[in-house]
């Protein structure tokens, strides 16, 4: 699983699922395993879009989001997520660093079908909203004309 | 009378803030911010959209302690957010991929997907619900139950209309966009992606002429009201004629940034969450040449020779804005046609008048001490009377005399 999909599913997900795969990690390679390079803290993201009347880029704002950077062995991993959450920040940096470590493969594999199962329980969840507003779909009728 | 320049008024500006301070607890309730959240989600996103950021428990929170003043909000917002670092920028969201909640279009009846009205209160009765005066949790969480029975079973019915499961019936929340309909067509030109890096109007002062990212940043932070009126006084008359709505949509977008340091493409970036907007493009008759799909020319540029045409004005904003977004989409037309005999077309006019913090700041400094350049204009009044004074003298001495002159030659 790539990293988008990962971090989606770690962050749209089960707010418990990163904690698990974190407490896992520190008990394969030890509670201090994990350096802190950066301690968790807000900062912002500008969000850039792409407009469709001329194809241009252009910043459509700021959005509050929480980093942190550890390292764990040689890996430095981070973690990033919005809004002002700073153990998610925590633990996403901790899984970043331990998939892309020597380890990496490993945990990837231990945790691939976990975190599919997550991203299928996200999909349902959006299934759902979109269920609730399929019922707003217009059904329009032509009116008769009458001669 | 003399005029001194003064000092002072410390204490009475710690007592007026205890005072401030005293209204609000004496009359408000103890809400959190979750609750400014859950009942006030449209003023959330309007304080978030001006304010250029999107925190939503922050602008819940500036909005409490603002006593409920989007001016005063948007204010402490941009405040916080100054203090902050921005080390990321995210990669370009393509609205796209939004997963749509809302999707109108006034221009076709029929769109690929369908007309989606999603939650809306454009069809309702502006009656006052007085119920929601005595409204409390048990009966809100009544009112909840009922309504997730009624959508549980709209979506079984729609299951059984489709013939299947209540997930196989489930309509895709990815659209396609209504105006590609023109695009294939050529009447609306497809554009190629101009991937030249957007110019940040928080980091440069505004100047003129400005680039299109400026003009669109700058309308995207407008003042609401501002940017609607504006938008308004062009449609009536003082800017290009009446514009149609191609296509409104509403949903999340997501947000993702590259990593700082290891090349890899969408797959390899990092998600950070999804942020709501509302995206409007819209249509308007331009004389320009109409372009054959994919052949790079912009059927939108007015100055090209040829026939009728159609160009798109285009707007987005944070939230749940949409008529802000429809103004937004007709400035930008009115901007890119830049005729300064109409006002909205004045770049200048627009730009610098539609910011909340400037307009509410330069209004307000004006109630703020100016004894001394007020004692000025006193000065120079005075001066100019006391001038005229002398001159009304002169005349009525010159008059009286004029007239003792002829009653003596009359004698």
């Amino acid at each position: 699983m790539k990293r988008y999909e990962r971090t989606r599913a770690l962050v749209e997900g089960d707010p418990t699922l990163a904690r698990t795969i974190v407490r896992d990690i520190e008990d394969d390679l030890g509670a201090n395993a994990v350096a802190v390079l950066d301690e968790p803290r807000e900062e912002l993201v500008m969000v850039k879009v792409r407009e469709t009347a001329h194809g241009s880029l252009f910043y459509l704002g700021e959005a509050l989001m929480t980093s942190c950077r550890v390292r764990l062995g040689e890996a430095v991993g981070l973690g990033m997520v919005l809004g002002s959450d700073r153990c998610r920040a925590y633990e996403l940096a901790v899984v970043d660093a331990a998939f892309a470590g020597a380890a990496g493969e490993g945990f990837a594999a231990r945790w691939e079908e976990r975190l599919g199962r997550e991203l299928e329980r996200i999909e349902a969840r959006e299934a759902e909203d979109a269920r609730r507003n399929a019922a707003t779909k217009v059904d329009f009728s032509t009116m008769k004309v009458e001669s | 009378m003399g005029y001194v320049a003064v000092r002072g008024g410390g204490k009475a500006i710690e007592e007026s803030l205890k005072l401030l301070e005293y209204e609000r607890v004496s009359t408000s309730s103890a809400w959190g911010t979750d609750e400014i959240e859950g009942t006030f989600p449209d003023l959330v996103d309007q304080v978030m959209g001006e304010a250029s950021l999107y925190a939503p428990r922050l602008a819940a929170l500036a909005l409490k302690q603002a006593q409920g003043s989007p001016d005063e909000a948007v204010f402490l917002l941009r405040a916080f957010r100054s203090t902050l670092e921005r080390p990321y920028v995210s990669r370009s969201v393509d609205t796209g991929a939004m997963r749509v909640s809302r999707r109108v279009s006034a221009a076709f009846k029929d769109v690929p997907g369908g007309q989606l009205l999603g939650a809306t209160r454009d069809y309702s009765h502006r009656l006052l619900a007085f119920d929601l005066e005595t409204e409390g949790p048990e009966e809100l969480a009544e009112k909840r139950a009922e309504l997730t029975r009624h959508f549980d079973e709209a979506a079984t019915a729609q299951a059984d209309d489709a013939g299947g499961s209540p997930s196989g019936s489930s309509r895709p929340a990815v659209l396609p966009r209504v105006l590609d309909y023109l695009r294939a067509e050529g009447l609306v030109n497809r554009v190629p992606d101009d991937d030249a890096e957007p110019v940040d109007a928080t980091m440069v002062p505004l100047t003129f002429p400005s680039s299109r990212s400026v003009r669109l940043q700058t309308l995207a932070r407008g003042m609401t009201q501002a940017v609607e009126a504006l938008g308004y006084a062009a449609i009536r008359g003082f800017g290009p004629a009446h514009p149609t709505v191609g296509e409104l949509r509403q949903g999340r977008v997501a947000v993702a940034v590259d990593h700082p340091l290891e090349p890899g493409g969408a797959d390899n970036a990092y998600y950070l969450g999804s942020i709501p907007v509302t995206e409007v493009e819209s249509v308007f008759m331009s004389e320009g040449e109409t372009a054959a799909p994919g052949d790079g020319l912009d059927a939108s540029d007015a100055d090209a020779p040829g026939g009728l045409s159609l160009a798109i004005g285009y707007g987005l904003v944070l939230g749940r804005a949409e008529t802000k977004a429809i103004a937004m989409s007709v400035l930008d037309r009115c901007l890119e046609l830049g005729d300064k005999r109409y006002p909205t077309e004045d770049e200048e006019f627009v730009l610098y008048h539609v910011d909340g913090v400037e307009a509410t700041g330069f209004i307000s400094h004006l109630k703020l001490p100016h004894y001394v350049t007020f004692q000025s204009k006193l000065s120079s009044v005075r001066g100019t009377r006391a001038a005229d004074d002398r001159a009304a003298d002169q005349a009525a001495a010159a008059a009286l005399e004029a007239k003792e002159a002829s009653d003596a030659a009359a004698l």
